[in-house]
């Protein structure tokens, strides 16, 4: 193709050029333009600029030469990563930890909000609603002292166990109570939040589907599983893989909280592991930006996997 | 007359401060200063005699800025690594580290010329054990090391000052004898088996022995073995050859010993969700627990005096301190560094700056500065004989009338020095902070974890790696302590996965000596 017929093609039937057209676009809607310049400075200044500190994964952090300035190791810092056991350790301990929290945390608010959208009374829906929301407004700080008190050998639980004739529980020193500990305070701190989601969503779904399924005599039951949950599936699909892309950096709040020396067998995930060797002795920045790099990266491959299973079972993804 | 007199004679004094002041430090400087202060809570430092003769003398003001235990490495180590130090700064001092920060040139190089310029100070360096380690080829320095006993120090190789405080009343009550300066590991736990079923304190929850983690391993795991925690684990054996101490029997016989009396119930169960200061007001408020691990010195057991009166006890008849020994009467621990972190100086400050703090620092270790931060005002808090002792004015310590003694007090040196002679200080909590090192000292048999220099200021990359497993030895510990199972097993699975860090270290030192 010629360079005139190039031209031609990116210009419009008025004669004017791509450039031109944008910026008289621009001109004319400059207020958009500006309320979304915003958050692309955002981005820019606290998503991408920052990325430039990754190439530490690739250097000896030297403060005083900075960023830039810092010598270049090659893949050294990778290979003393995979020197210390527990770095592996923890990477299996994240990865079983948060699957298991998508097998037993993440269908909760899906049923809360399926279950609140049957009911009726409508002041007892949303009082609910409220009580189940708040938890999420408590941080994780005061969520574990409240923890340690009600599930201490002193507290309110074994006491209740006691009374009824059981013996004390270990409930915050046992390796095995540690993971059901977890998955069990996620529930009930982050379920009515995540619920809210759902709700939207359900509120959203056409009624005309509901009555012509009344009309065609569908109870409640065949109303919830062929026209609700069907309706959900988006939303459902989209929060999954949001929550799979995440699956290697999830939960360092509620386990560096809830976990203590004797649970810490069981509680060092990735992110314990980082803070350990990043805060706990000599900070190594170039040890610590290395790993949270292969985090990423896992994290980014796990996110186009589901995004791409999804895809494959019929679903929408993320991505077009 | 008179008047016109004493106006003038007041004007003479004035102008020849003021002129003298001017001389020396004409420039008013603030001088950013980081350290850990216990019990900040947000006090206002600036307003009390101490404060201000610091101030006048030096021409400045401070510019403080607390830390806590809590947050005290993982701070400085940010300010350090984000070039943002104050002008000075208390830092926890390791030579891994020291070595790293000198290489990148992120501390402040001292003159070469300081140890004449501030003769004080130099001669207190010298009494830290560091003097002639630290410095490079060039034969600089680039902290200043904060020394425990420079006038005082009580013996001449120090252990650990960690020691048990406990229910004298109680123990007495359950044994039918006066308490001991230190009993065995096996009377220990004959001890607390006779204090749970006699449960003098007649509640249902009753432990004889409650420590926080940290404290309970330090106290009991490492009184078991000299060898067990960092920089005492590896360790020039008789053979001569380098090894790892926490792989030792010696270690697995610490960790049975403290597991067995866990088990047992003698050892508050939940002790690994314990906080700092919980443990010791289980025993001298709530009355749930007979005995405590905590630091020996006069100011704790002063402070533990102090609980036991405000709960209505008599702590002459209800507080005493023991340690505890191999059943054979050998006291194990670690040798005491004689330095307790190191002033470390923004890289940039400029000279007039670190001549005036290093002014202040050399007045506070002289033995003016110390009566002023330790006594108070000469004349209004006590009076000094032409013998040097001391003359009380009133019965009141220097920290509860001077707040800004708690930042003083660690400003240049650790209070541990002045505490030995205080005569603030009750009288017997001095003598106890001496005593019990003496009487220590006098059981170690060859069970003194000494400090080795080689292996201290050893650097490499291994090296570095194996900082982040020492840093969690007590932890492990406790972990291996509460953990189900056969501990013997659990000790040797986790030895096996430390010794792929720990092997290359040892490896390292062995061509050492080997050269």
């Amino acid at each position: 193709m010629s360079t005139v017929v190039k031209k031609q093609k990116a210009r419009n039937p008025l004669g004017e050029s791509w450039g031109r057209r944008t910026l008289n676009a621009m001109r004319a809607h400059w207020q958009i333009y500006i309320i979304i310049l915003l958050p692309i400075v955002w981005y820019a200044i606290f998503a991408y600029m920052p990325m430039a500190g990754l190439q530490l994964a690739f250097k000896k952090y030297m403060p005083r030469r900075g960023i830039w300035g810092s010598p270049w190791v090659s893949f050294k810092n990778f290979q003393n990563v995979f020197i210390d056991p527990a770095f592996l350790r923890s990477v299996w301990r994240t990865l079983s930890i948060n699957i298991l929290r998508l097998v037993f945390v993440f269908p909760f608010p899906i049923i809360l909000a399926l279950l609140l959208n049957e009911m009726r009374a409508k002041r007892y829906k949303s009082v609910l609603q409220t009580v189940m929301t708040f938890p999420n407004f408590l941080s994780w700080v005061i969520v574990s002292s409240i923890l340690t008190n009600v599930l201490s050998a002193d507290g309110l639980a074994n006491s209740f166990i006691r009374m009824l004739g059981g013996s004390t529980v270990d409930f915050l020193g046992s390796e095995k109570l540690f993971q059901p500990m977890l998955y069990i305070t996620d529930i009930w701190k982050s379920s009515g939040w995540s619920m809210i989601v759902y709700l939207a969503a359900i509120s959203g779904i056409d009624q005309d589907q509901y009555e012509a399924s009344e009309i065609d005599g569908a109870n409640h039951w065949q109303k919830l599983l062929h026209i609700t949950i069907p309706n959900l599936m988006p939303t459902i699909i989209v929060m999954f893989i949001l929550a799979t892309g995440n699956l290697m950096s999830a939960g360092f709040d509620q386990i560096f909280n809830l976990s203590n020396s004797a649970t810490k067998n069981v509680a060092e995930i990735l992110d314990m592991y980082i803070y350990r060797i990043t805060f706990q002795s000599a900070p190594d920045y170039g040890l610590s930006t290395a790993i949270s790099l292969m985090r990423s990266v896992v994290n980014m491959a796990l996110l186009l996997l589901a995004d791409r299973g999804s895809k494959l079972m019929g679903g929408n993804g993320l991505f077009a | 007359m008179k008047k016109l007199l004493s106006l003038a004679l007041v004007m003479i004094m004035l102008l020849s401060f003021a002129v003298s002041a001017s001389a020396e430090y004409d420039k008013h400087l603030t001088i950013s200063w980081t350290e850990v202060i216990e019990q900040d809570e947000g006090n206002d430092y600036t307003q009390d005699a101490i404060y201000k003769t610091f101030a006048d003398k030096f021409n400045v003001d401070f510019d403080i800025r607390p830390l806590t235990w809590g947050n005290w490495t993982t701070n400085v180590n940010l300010y350090i690594n984000g070039l943002n130090l104050p002008d000075a700064t208390n830092w926890f001092f390791n030579y891994t580290d020291y070595a790293n920060y000198v290489e990148q040139e992120v501390l402040y190089k001292l003159p070469s010329d300081w140890q004449e310029r501030w003769p004080g100070a130099a001669e207190v360096y010298r009494k830290t054990g560091l003097a002639g380690v630290l410095e490079d080829e060039n034969g600089d320095i680039y902290c200043l090391p904060v020394p425990v006993y420079f006038n005082n120090k009580p013996v001449e190789k120090m252990p650990t000052h960690l020691q048990i405080y406990a229910r004298k009343d109680w123990i007495e009550q359950v044994t039918g004898e006066p308490v001991h300066t230190h009993y065995t590991f096996s009377e220990l736990a004959d001890l607390c088996r006779k204090l749970k079923a006699a449960n003098p304190a007649g509640v249902e929850n009753f432990y004889p022995f409650t420590s926080y983690t940290n404290m309970l391993i330090q106290g009991l795991v490492y009184s078991g073995y000299e060898h067990v925690s960092s920089n005492y684990d590896i360790y020039l054996g008789s053979d001569g050859q380098y090894h790892w101490g926490p792989g030792d029997e010696q270690t697995y016989n610490a960790l049975k010993f403290v597991q067995d009396m866990w088990k047992e119930g003698l050892i508050a169960p939940e002790f690994y969700t314990l906080n700092q200061g919980e443990d010791e007001d289980l025993m001298t408020i709530a009355h749930s627990s007979a005995m405590f691990y905590a630091g020996g010195l006069a100011a704790n057991y002063i402070l533990f005096t102090n609980e036991q009166l405000s709960s209505g006890l008599n702590p002459d008849e209800s507080l005493c301190s023991f340690f505890v020994t191999d059943d054979e009467g050998v006291y194990h621990s670690a040798e005491a560094t004689n330095y307790f972190g190191a002033l470390i100086f923004n890289p940039d400050l400029d000279d007039e700056k670190f001549e005036r703090i290093m002014d202040i620092v050399e007045y506070a270790l002289s033995v003016e500065g110390q009566d002023l931060i330790f006594l108070g005002v000469e004349g209004t808090d006590f009076t000094k004989n032409e013998d040097g002792t001391y003359n009380m004015l009133h019965e009141y310590t220097t920290s509860d009338l001077y707040v800004s003694n708690r930042f003083f007090c660690t400003l240049a040196a650790r209070a541990d020095d002045f505490s030995i002679i205080n005569p603030s200080f009750l009288a017997k909590a001095t003598a106890k902070q001496k005593e019990q090192y003496v009487e220590k000292s006098s059981l170690i048999k060859d069970s003194l974890g000494e400090l080795d220099f080689n292996y201290i200021f050893h650097t490499s990359d291994a090296k570095t790696r194996l900082g982040s497993i020492q840093a969690a030895y007590v932890d492990d510990y406790a972990n291996l302590i509460t953990k189900e199972g056969d501990l013997r097993a659990n000790w040797e699975a986790w030895c096996a996965d430390k010794m792929g860090m720990v092997q290359p270290v040892l490896d390292e030192m062995n061509a050492l000596i080997a050269k």
